[in-house]
């Protein structure tokens, strides 16, 4: 049986070029956050510009997690009580759900996707600060890695939901049934979709190589990713039923723990700050 | 019949290396670690993962 989609590159490279462009004040808060020397105020400043997302921050800071319910008036004040590290992840993934939101299609179960999503993002960032690098980065790479899903789901539902049934008759990851499919997959359409919203390139390249990093002297933000993703999928965190941990790649895997030799915390923390920031967002 | 409804995928998943001293897992839980892991590659050895994840449900409360 011939069960090839007719979707050709050019038509892929033209819906991602069709997306809408991502919020510029996103980009902004990214090069805030990722700057050592940024303050409260810089990043406060930052976020007035664009009203929608200064309004879910006090949302968020009002939010009984908090315990200071109604009280938050400001922006300013928001991001004190939110805290630089909290307030990142929040407003990334607030800003991220708004987007994911205008991109749902009608076969990917979009609250798994967001909890995966999340999830990655946590366990990416994790690894990174025990590896010394770019927390932020992580995050958003995490948080970002499987958009191509998305891209596809958003624009052609048909053949995305062809995809989804293959991958569950013949119970294979997603990115294998989009290749036997497509002859691409999510990860090379989400590089496209980085590169259209002018992410960081090591962000980009991340995302691109998620499933296969290069290989590399040291530790990459694409080995964090790969590993984060096993993580978030080990953890069963997404709450999908058909959920399975990815192979490692074993070079991949040497780099980001050398002597096997992670953080003992690290899946509890991760479960932690998972689990705090689905309480802020189910209680704002 | 698929990897997904074949019962020896289960039975074929990486197993787990215990010591003396460790205490089980209950049945439930080791069944959906087995199952989460039903993908990886045997060829590979043990998934990485596995023993980090089995240490980490033994400790939780």
């Amino acid at each position: 049986m011939n069960t090839a989609l007719a979707i050709d590159r050019h038509s892929l490279v033209a819906a991602v070029r069709r997306l809408p462009s991502l919020p510029v004040v996103v980009l902004q808060l990214l090069g805030a956050l990722r700057d050592p020397g940024a303050s409260v105020e810089d990043l406060a400043t930052t976020l007035s510009r664009d009203q929608a997302l200064s309004a879910r921050v006090l949302q968020l800071a009002n939010s009984p997690f908090y315990g200071v319910s109604g009280r938050v008036q400001g922006v300013r004040d928001g991001v004190s009580i939110l805290g630089l590290r909290q307030l990142g992840s929040l407003v990334l993934a607030a800003s991220m759900n708004r987007t994911f939101d205008r991109m749902r299609g009608k076969a990917l179960p979009l609250d798994e996707f967001r909890r995966h999503s999340m999830a990655c993002a946590i366990a990416s960032r994790g690894l990174a600060s025990s590896l010394g690098l770019d927390e932020t980065a992580a995050f958003t790479a995490g948080l970002l890695h499987d958009v191509g899903r998305l891209v596809l789901d958003c624009c052609y539902p048909d053949e995305m939901e062809r995809i989804l049934v293959w991958a569950r008759q013949n119970d294979l990851a997603a990115s294998q049934s989009e290749r036997e499919l497509l002859g691409i997959d999510h990860s090379e359409i989400g590089g496209w979709v980085c590169e259209h919203w002018r992410f960081p390139a090591e962000v980009t390249h991340a995302i691109r190589w998620h499933h296969a990093p290069p290989d590399a002297d040291s530790p990459t933000l694409a080995d964090v990713v790969h590993v984060g993703d096993a993580l978030a999928h080990a953890l069963d965190l997404s709450g999908a039923p058909g959920e399975a941990v990815p192979d490692l790649d074993q070079r991949s895997w040497s780099r980001v723990a050398p002597v096997s030799q992670l953080p003992p915390t690290l899946l509890t923390d991760i479960e932690g700050e998972f689990e705090s920031l689905q309480a802020v967002f189910q209680s704002a | 019949m698929s990897p997904a409804t074949d019962p020896s995928v289960a039975m074929a998943a990486p197993q787990p290396e215990t010591s003396p001293g460790d205490s089980a897992l209950p049945d439930v839980v080791m069944t959906r670690l087995l199952h989460l892991f039903r993908r990886c590659s045997k060829a590979a050895g043990p998934h990485p993962l596995l023993p980090l994840l089995i240490a980490h449900r033994r400790a939780r409360p």
